[in-house]
């Protein structure tokens, strides 16, 4: 996997760059917006890490630039300002995802991973954690290498909760899963869906939890 | 408890209420017009006092149209008061009209008082019947009072007579009368008339002239509320103004353009020295967690967190800032506050900690800018996050009256502390967080009551109830709204199905 860090900041971009050689990437740097433009003409990238103030094009209109190019490599928008604006600004204009400066390093590979994990961006479409997998396209279930029979609803809520590893799923984005299986209506579809699985989850030893938030949703986590 | 959240803004200085300049101006014109009035009166009065002789013909001529009077209604003319009073002091005779020679006496009154009327025939005095004003000495001794005789023709009943009047002094003032009359006609009556067209003339050009500036000082409360607020304060106008309140009005104007730049550029500054401290922070925090394990790299991974919570702090505190200016309209604070926990769940993830939503079914509606209740919620659920130890439960809930309460498992705040902790810059003695640092800027919790105080709210702090540990409650609104009668109700009626 090779990843293309475009941050002005010499001694930030270094040490992400280490980082994640750490977590087994390639990586390049790109100290500015029309370095970064030239580099992603050249080489092949599976991911851009774009810091938003660059000297030169910023940020927002290299992203632009790449979009109207079709150019389709998965972006995660650095950027020091959090504004609610700013990151619905951001996402419209083809940002994957955005890390929030200052971020810690689980932060930083955490989100890259879980946007190289999208399908989208993925050659075999599986979704993984731990020792649970799932093939996305024939929707089977793998815990320790043992093929597993679950419900749609389950698979839809466990797809759900691998695409958002580590972070809260709002129970309504769950809803969402569960209801595009069937369109019967049960209030409490979800919390049968998640109890289910979580059980099924217990019984094979899989190597991740599900966290429940009450009235704000679930996490999936791997140990 | 809620003495914290009370306003700490200081109190208006006590001024008497300022009178206008339109009263100050009528009250005091009015009495200087009163004042003229009396004045004129006076000065009238002096003018016909002084003129002796004029105030002397006046009043024979009115003892004379008295007399005629008398005749006219066929009743006795010596019934008149002051002849009957004073037979030494007014008397009066009258003629029938012919010749001086020819003449016939019709009736005397006092005649001691007139000149001796000569016998027909005889040849005519000089104050015989001399037409006009005639004065001469009462007697023969020196310094005797002068007699005044008046005489004048009438007609009544179409007959011409002549009345001669005479008096010596005028003991019962009859020119009082006189005086009284020509008062009334010639100057309180004008006065009457003249008067109330003037005020109101006065009034009117009063209103009119300083309309321009009553205009003014209007707009000048609103540029106090701009600048207290931190909106960009509309100038206030100048045109039509007299030179000299046009030249203040153009200092007031400069003057708040130059306060507001000075706040925007403030504001700017907190805001921009935020965000180019998050790039240094990112790479201290990436680089101390490349640190092989030691207590060093604890500490400073530590004081890093720190001034990443103040660093975010100082935005809040700027983003607020900037949102207050903006109008607060209705909202649903559920929402809200569901998006403040949802954001901080992945921060309370990394301690193993979970946190807990309850909120009615129903909007609950309050005045407010969600930004900012956004931020006031985020600030204590910050707090609740660091301070509560790991694996524990954080439970925030909305209250159909529109407050907010979060419970944390952390230390709690002790009582002496309760009241003081919203106080900016105030930390408290005793060390909160687990790491002996409180780590505490002293602004977060001020900027929550500054903010519930903007929705008209409080915010207090209690002891958890039933477990160790802080509540916090952040009331959105005023108190006792009906609102929660009617919430009340409905939890009773979906109680058997949200079990």
């Amino acid at each position: 996997m090779r990843i293309l860090v475009v941050e002005d900041n010499e001694r930030l971009s270094s040490v992400i760059a280490k980082l994640l050689a750490d977590g087994g990437f390639a990586v390049d740097v790109a100290p500015d917006g029309d370095s970064a433009l030239a580099a992603l003409r050249l080489a092949g990238y599976d991911l851009v890490l774009l810091d938003l103030t660059l000297p030169g094009i910023d940020g927002l209109a290299v992203l632009r630039r790449m979009r109207s190019d079709h150019l389709a490599t998965p972006v995660v928008v650095v950027t020091a300002r959090s504004e609610v604006v700013q990151r619905v600004q951001l996402l419209d204009a083809g940002a994957d995802d955005y890390l929030v400066k200052p971020f810690s390093m689980d932060e930083l590979i955490a989100r890259v991973r879980a946007v190289l994990r999208r399908p989208a961006h993925m050659a075999d479409d599986v979704l993984s954690a731990g020792n649970v997998s799932l093939e996305t396209k024939s929707l089977t279930l793998t815990i320790g290498g043992v093929g597993v029979e679950a419900s749609r609803r389950e698979i839809g809520v466990l797809e759900t909760l691998l695409r958002n590893l580590g972070r809260l799923v709002a129970k309504r984005k769950l809803a969402d899963a569960v209801y595009s299986f069937d369109q019967e209506f049960t209030p409490n579809a979800v919390e049968v869906a998640v109890s289910r699985l979580r059980k099924r989850l217990q019984a094979h030893d899989a190597a991740v939890s599900i966290t429940a938030m009450r009235g704000l949703g679930y996490v999936l986590t791997d140990q | 408890m809620t003495d914290a959240a009370a306003p700490a803004t200081p109190a208006a200085p006590a001024t008497l209420p300022a009178r206008t300049l339109q009263r100050i101006l009528a009250v005091r014109i009015v009495l200087v017009c009163l004042a003229a009035s009396v004045g004129l009166t006076a000065y009238v009065g002096t003018i016909y006092f002084l003129d002796v002789p004029e105030l002397r013909q006046r009043t024979l001529a009115l003892v004379a149209e008295t007399v005629v009077d008398a005749l006219a209604r066929g009743k006795d003319p010596g019934a008149w008061p002051p002849f009957r009073a004073h037979p030494d002091a007014y008397g009066a005779r009258v003629f029938d009209r012919r010749s001086v020679e020819n003449r016939k006496l019709v009736t005397e009154i006092n005649p001691q008082v007139l000149p001796p009327l000569h016998a027909p025939g005889s040849a005519a005095s000089e104050y015989d019947i001399t037409e006009g004003l005639v004065a001469l000495p009462a007697g023969s001794a020196p310094g005797a009072p002068d007699r005044w005789i008046y005489t004048d023709h009438f007609d009544v009943a179409g007959h011409s007579y002549w009345v001669q009047t005479a008096m010596i002094g005028d003991p019962t003032w009859v020119w009082w009368g006189i005086m009284e009359k020509e008062m009334r006609d010639h100057v309180m009556v004008p006065l009457l008339f003249l008067m109330p067209a003037l005020m109101l003339a006065i009034l009117l050009t009063i209103r009119r002239s300083l309309e321009p500036l009553t205009r003014v000082s209007r707009r000048a409360a609103s540029l106090t509320r701009a600048i207290e607020s931190g909106t960009t304060p509309a100038p206030l106008p100048v045109e039509r103004l007299p030179a000299e309140v046009r030249d203040l009005v153009v200092a007031v104007n400069g003057m708040s353009a130059s306060l507001e730049q000075l706040f925007r550029r403030h504001k700017q500054f907190a805001s921009d020295v935020a965000h180019e401290l998050r790039t240094p922070l990112a790479v201290m925090l990436l680089e101390t967690g490349r640190l092989p394990p030691s207590p060093e790299r604890e500490t400073i991974a530590g004081e890093v967190q720190d001034l990443i919570r103040i660093v975010n702090q100082l935005l809040r505190l700027a983003q607020a800032e900037d949102a207050m200016l903006r109008e607060r309209a209705p909202l649903d604070i559920v929402p809200a506050v569901r998006k403040v926990c949802e954001e901080m769940a992945d921060r309370a993830m990394a301690s193993r900690q979970t946190i807990e939503f309850d909120a009615p079914e129903f909007p609950v509606t309050v005045f407010g800018h969600p930004t900012l209740i956004e931020i006031a919620v985020t600030n204590v659920l910050d707090n609740a996050i660091r301070l509560s130890p790991k694996g524990s439960v954080i439970a925030v809930s909305v209250g159909s009256g529109g407050e907010v309460t979060v419970d944390d498992s952390g230390p709690g705040i002790p009582d002496a502390h309760k009241a003081r902790i919203f106080e900016r810059y105030w930390r408290g003695d005793a060390p909160r967080s687990p790491r002996g640092n409180a780590g505490g800027s002293g602004i977060g919790l001020d900027l929550v009551s500054r903010i519930v105080r903007l929705h008209d709210g409080a915010a207090r702090v209690e002891d958890r109830p039933g477990g160790s540990g802080a509540r916090f409650v952040l009331r959105f609104g005023p108190p006792d709204r009906p609102a929660v009668a009617r919430a009340a109700r409905l939890r009773r009626l979906r109680s058997p199905a949200s079990a």
